[in-house]
């Protein structure tokens, strides 16, 4: 790419804007990887959402309290921490139907072994017992596990590598029964149970459009 | 980008240059460039190979240049929808971010701010180069 008067001119610009621009995520890859993961973590809360009443999603803290306060986690710990107040979200599709929507939690796969999760929508009940228990949730209780990658260039063939290891410990086949009824109108019908829904949602969100 | 700290930025695309683009190979002139999740598939790697080159010099300049947009602008786009849903779920546009071990001081807030308006330029600056040098 040869420099013309023109290139310059935009380089230059390019260069004077980069400063202004920059967001607090952008100051740190790790920032805004934290970042990213709570996006992806609000596009679940949204697909919740486009199921739910407004009152049907909510925030709470390790303690069960309501919050309006997003406190998260940079790096995947345990579901029942109390060093700080975590936040987390519940979506409550009805009596035992109800889900949480965490950011970076660890769960226990079949292998026995510990596994994170950038994003975890596991059921409310197992929360709850994880949390007073002390326990890592189990692989079997959770609906969606999302890993998260924010880089600013194509990603590593090592990555996809890793992650066919986590899928394969993690993952619990749905019911073909469930997959084959839903259909895109469906979406809209609350009658749908949640498991199947956020999954479809979540496996549009990681295959992307 | 070392002034507007991002260096990280640099490191990753110094990186990927020093990996090279791997190319997934299917018959005879076709090639599938950049295709990472079709080589995870088992079934996909008995009938394709795979294999590695380096980046071309127009290469390079548009990795940069992606990787730029990436950093500051996707982020920025990112941040705004994040803080969209918590306000409609708690009436709040502020994310705070903290490591579970005390002893670890990683701790930082993101907040909701209206964009400036250097970074809707500073997209349209990176789009034109983008398209001037592929062209």
């Amino acid at each position: 790419v040869s420099p013309t008067p023109r290139r310059d001119e935009l380089l230059a610009e390019i260069d004077r804007l980069l400063g202004p621009s920059v967001s607090a995520a952008a100051l740190s890859a790790h920032a805004a990887n934290d970042v990213f993961e709570a996006y992806v973590w609000t596009v679940v809360i949204d697909a919740a959402r486009s199921l739910l009443n407004p009152s049907d999603v909510w925030l709470e803290d390790v303690h069960g309290q309501r919050t309006s306060r997003v406190l998260l986690r940079t790096s995947p710990g345990r579901i029942y921490s109390r060093t700080h107040p975590y936040t987390h979200a519940v979506l409550d599709f009805g009596a035992g139907q109800e889900l949480e929507a965490h950011v970076g939690i660890q769960v226990v796969g079949k292998s026995k072994v510990l596994h994170e999760c950038d994003v975890a929508v596991l059921d409310r009940a197992e929360g709850q017992r994880c949390r007073a228990r002390d326990e890592a949730p189990r692989s079997s209780s959770v609906l969606l596990a999302v890993e998260a990658k924010f880089y600013t260039t194509p990603l590593k063939l090592s990555l996809a590598r890793e992650f066919i290891g986590f899928r394969a410990d993690v993952s619990q086949p749905l019911p073909r029964r469930r997959t084959a009824r839903l259909s895109p109108s469906e979406l809209t019908d609350k009658r749908i149970r949640p498991r199947t829904a956020l999954a479809r949602s979540g496996y549009k969100m990681l295959r992307g459009p | 980008m070392d002034a507007a700290r991002l260096t990280w930025v640099l490191e990753q695309v110094d990186e990927t240059l020093r990996e090279g683009v791997v190319e997934v190979v299917d018959k005879p002139g076709r090639t599938v460039v950049g295709k990472v999740e079709e080589l995870a598939r088992g079934s996909l790697t008995r009938r394709r190979s795979e294999r590695t080159r380096t980046y071309t010099p127009t290469e390079r300049v548009a990795l940069l240049l992606d990787a730029a947009r990436r950093a500051v602008v996707e982020t920025a786009e990112l941040e705004e929808q994040l803080f969209r849903t918590l306000e409609d779920v708690a009436d709040t546009r502020e994310a705070e971010f903290a490591s579970e071990p005390d002893d670890v001081q990683a701790t930082f807030t993101v907040s909701a701010v209206d964009r400036p308006a250097e970074a809707a330029r500073l997209s349209e600056a990176l789009s034109e180069l983008r398209g001037d040098i592929n062209a």
